[in-house]
């Protein structure tokens, strides 16, 4: 629905603000609940809701600074916003850091296999970039707090719950592609994945 | 095809969420992030050597890593290049670019880029 009518995806983070926008532009898609953005296995402390999570941004607390950053607001759902590629112009997620018209999101054609394209997945929750996923980041990788398994969520909108093992492995071409829009696993890219948190 | 991306976070409360158990099996709380977190990790080596193009284009995207941390973390520029290396938990001396050429940051991408 947010692609359809603006010909892009959301995008990430907001440059140089750092504060996460992929939740705020899609809250409108969702009938404005912010409570479908909290997975109820993470704390209280994880919903979009300043009653119960104080991590948010603004004096006054303002519930949508969504702050992204080591400190960043405490959240339980990330976005794949680089894919296995570090930070560029071009992203190879769904779109990382957004500054029109320096940087731009990401148009729906650059995805050339949506239903192989990870969009959104549960997220290590301890307010270190939780807005976004990445398999290469103990902090930012997948969470596997459903018994060692995640829930995914693709571009073209079905939702998987492999385990989390098999989706940061670096040695697994299947899933490592399916973290990049050009569904290629960017074999030059290598990290390890041992002791990385639940 | 994008039509459902947004309404399956929705979904995902329902779909995704019926093995969830409460308590033990909740997400420990992580140390808390200070800077003292390093940024890059330690990665085996790839299959293959790399070319020096390869090369020089992750030691790029790697320092651009460590400058959207910094500004994400301190809310502003670093005064220069050095204060990525000089500040725990960024970049380790042993980031550099390759021969002939520099590291640059661009303010307005927030990247790091050759000069």
């Amino acid at each position: 629905m947010y692609a359809d009518d603006f010909d892009f995806y959301p995008g990430c983070i907001k440059i140089p603000q750092f504060t996460n926008i992929w939740q705020v532009r899609i809250l409108p898609y969702v009938g404005g609940n912010r409570a479908v953005f909290w997975c109820p296995v993470t704390e209280a402390n994880c919903k979009w809701d300043t009653n119960v999570n104080t991590t948010f941004g603004g004096t006054p607390m303002n519930v949508d600074w969504i702050i992204a950053g080591g400190t960043g607001t405490r959240f339980s759902y990330g976005y794949n916003d680089w894919g296995l590629v570090n930070p560029a112009v071009i992203s190879f997620g769904l779109g990382g850091d957004i500054n029109p018209p320096a940087r731009l999101e990401l148009r729906p054609a650059m995805v050339t296999k949506p239903s192989d394209m990870i969009a959104i997945a549960d997220t290590v929750a301890d307010r270190n970039f939780d807005g976004s996923i990445d398999p290469r980041n103990p902090r930012e990788a997948p969470s596997g707090r459903h018994n060692g398994y995640t829930v995914v969520i693709f571009a073209d909108g079905h939702v998987e719950s492999p385990k989390r093992s098999d989706v940061i492995d670096p040695n697994n071409q299947f899933w490592r592609a399916r973290w990049n829009c050009d569904n290629e696993p960017k074999p030059t890219i290598t990290w390890n994945p041992a002791n990385y948190p639940n | 095809m994008a039509r459902r991306f947004v309404t399956v976070v929705s979904l995902c409360s329902v779909l995704g969420l019926s093995a969830c158990k409460k308590g033990s099996e909740a997400a420990a709380e992580s140390p808390p992030p200070s800077e003292k977190n390093p940024v890059l990790r330690a990665a085996p080596p790839p299959a293959q050597p790399l070319s020096p193009d390869q090369v020089a284009e992750q030691s790029l995207g790697q320092m651009s890593e460590v400058l959207r941390s910094f500004v994400a973390n301190k809310g502003r520029f670093p005064t220069a290049l050095e204060e990525l290396y000089v500040t725990p938990g960024y970049a380790p001396r042993s980031l550099q670019p390759p021969a002939g050429r520099r590291f640059v940051i661009d303010t307005n991408l927030v990247l790091v880029v050759y000069r």
